[in-house]
């Protein structure tokens, strides 16, 4: 191929790829590098970006606000995480083994998934008032402390957005876990039942070790959902109280949108991605060395 | 023959919806409840159906304007997001050069950059274009997608060589043969996109929330927050029925293409 034709293909493939390359390193790329370079700038919307270096790594990791919402966003990616796949893994397991009209309820399961979050934000909220909430109502009805205030307490703010984040997204798992089902030759269950396994040994001898790949994939995506957890955190609680919601998430967005703190906000936003980018990778590791492939 | 396992199944599976379509219920009961009912217990487990409440909160906003913002918003980026894919893909798959390995890899790279991690830089990019407080604004940076080129070069590359090669004897061009013949045999990988990329534009918050400031441009959600957070003393009833009306599409869209929905989904694998 001589020079002038490579150079044409060039140009031609060039120009297909062009509107894909300019969005994504315009509003993707570049943005990333811009961030790490924000971060080394003492810098107040509306003043002059200040050179300052690494120091306001240090001024974070100094600040009680932003380690506690490390610690809520380990608690909240924890719970969400372990709470969900686990609930989604028993849904799509008793789903998927003997149940009629399995598209209804699948359909039916994922149904929150595709609401709005902000709508059923709403309507968890109301759930969620103290005393005329329909829970504190139950609570009081049982005999129970009716005046809880879900969301008024720091702690079972939290409570109430990690089972509010449960409740939408186990759906969407549990359709990974489906999915990840249909690789398991039916013959292994019927073969297994006839030499008289219980069920629960299907699950632990045959189910369970054949979905850990589709696991591993689960448990991915689902901490980085978890990780990346903000519109409920709007709309329930805007990080309170007490900033006892307050994940590393919404920290950044009031750093950087309510005290327009764009410097510092750009360092927790570093420490945000790399901590995304850490987490990926541990996974893999993982994953390569424990999980065995079933083929 | 029922065994008591069978019956716990059902039990547990039946637990779990009941969990889950409450809250859905609630909504709805709670919007055509009085409110001196759905104050006392039990609440609205089976309300009056009174419907003034829709009216009330119809006033209150422009939930019309709303919706057609999110709706237009997402068509857009999709069509857009579904055009850029396309092309990046057949250039890397069909006009293959040297610097295609490392500019697919650049493409898959932005699919680990978390969108919160950005946020900064991207308002001010958007903010020196002047784009504050546009459509524009909520449309191009997700007009491309790199998890949607990835898709639909996987595809691509499934289907079979001869088709070009054939192609090229009929003297169809690159332009000719992406148009009539490569996308058609991609609908399936398509459909999945477009429905990945539409539910992403869809669930857009954070976004529209900063680069937004008045309901002409604002998507169903933010309109939908904004309104529950200056509605203070406004009765629980009206927050259900505003909560009802920004929902009540996406049901009709879901009851349509559940399937579809449901099986893209567990194609794709993720959600923003």
């Amino acid at each position: 191929m001589n020079s002038k034709t490579s150079l044409r293909k060039n140009f031609s493939s060039g120009l297909y790829l062009l509107p894909a390359l300019i969005i994504l390193l315009t509003f993707w790329l570049v943005p990333l590098g811009l961030v790490a370079g924000f971060s080394l700038f003492h810098w107040e919307y509306g003043t002059h970006p200040q050179w300052v270096g690494v120091s306001q790594y240090g001024q974070l990791f100094h600040q009680q606000l932003f380690w506690q919402s490390l610690r809520i966003t380990l608690i909240f990616v924890l719970a969400v995480v372990v709470g969900g796949t686990l609930l989604s893994l028993a849904v799509a397991v008793f789903l998927y083994r003997g149940i009629r009209a399995v598209g209804l309820f699948r359909a039916l399961y994922f149904l929150p998934y595709v609401m709005p979050v902000v709508a059923t934000s709403t309507v968890w909220l109301w759930m969620f008032q103290s005393r005329v909430g329909i829970l504190d109502r139950i609570i009081a009805a049982l005999g129970g402390n009716g005046a809880l205030g879900w969301v008024a307490e720091p702690n079972l703010a939290l409570l109430s957005l990690i089972i509010f984040t449960i409740w939408f997204s186990f759906g969407f798992t549990m359709l990974l876990f489906m999915a990840g089902l249909t690789n398991v030759p039916p013959e292994l269950w019927e073969a297994a039942s006839v030499d008289g396994a219980s069920a629960w040994q299907q699950f632990v001898k045959i189910t369970w070790p054949l979905l850990t790949p589709t696991t591993l994939f689960v448990v991915v995506v689902n901490t980085i959902n978890a990780f990346q957890a903000f519109t409920q955190i709007y709309a329930l609680t805007r990080g309170g109280p007490l900033n006892g919601t307050t994940t590393l998430t919404y920290y950044i967005y009031e750093t950087a949108f309510t005290y327009f703190h764009f410097g510092s906000a750009s360092a927790a936003a570093v420490i945000f991605f790399i901590l995304i980018l850490l987490l990926t990778g541990i996974q893999f590791v993982v994953s390569k060395r424990f999980i065995q492939y079933g083929g | 023959m029922v065994r008591p396992g069978k019956i716990m199944v059902y039990a547990f599976l039946i637990i779990v919806l009941v969990v889950t379509l409450f809250p859905i219920w609630w909504i709805f009961s709670t919007s055509v409840e009085t409110a001196s009912r759905a104050y006392a217990f039990p609440g609205a487990l089976w309300p009056n159906w009174t419907w003034s409440n829709y009216r009330t909160a119809w006033e209150l906003a422009p939930w019309m304007r709303f919706l057609l913002n999110s709706v237009g918003i997402g068509l857009v980026t999709t069509a857009l997001a579904l055009l850029t894919s396309l092309l990046a893909a057949y250039g890397l798959v069909y006009l293959p050069t040297r610097f295609s390995a490392i500019i697919f890899t650049v493409i898959l790279a932005t699919m680990m950059v978390p969108f919160y991690s950005i946020i900064v830089p991207d308002y001010l990019i958007v903010r020196d274009l002047g784009w504050l407080n546009t459509y524009t604004a909520q449309v191009v940076p997700f007009a491309a997608n790199g998890f949607a080129v990835f898709m639909l070069v996987q595809f691509m590359r499934g289907l079979p060589i001869e088709l070009r090669d054939a192609a090229r004897i009929d003297g169809i061009t690159d332009w000719g043969f992406l148009w009539r013949i490569v996308m058609p045999n991609l609908k399936p990988a398509m459909a999945t996109v477009s429905i990945y990329v539409f539910l992403l534009s869809w669930n857009a918050f954070l976004w529209p929330l900063i680069v937004t400031n008045g309901p002409t441009v604002q998507p169903i959600q933010v309109g939908l927050a904004n309104f529950l957070s200056t509605a203070n003393g406004t009765d629980w009833t009206v927050l259900s029925a505003a909560a009802a009306i920004t929902t009540i599409p996406v049901l009709i869209l879901y009851a349509f293409a559940q399937r579809q929905v449901v099986e893209s989904v567990s194609r794709s694998g993720i959600k923003g």
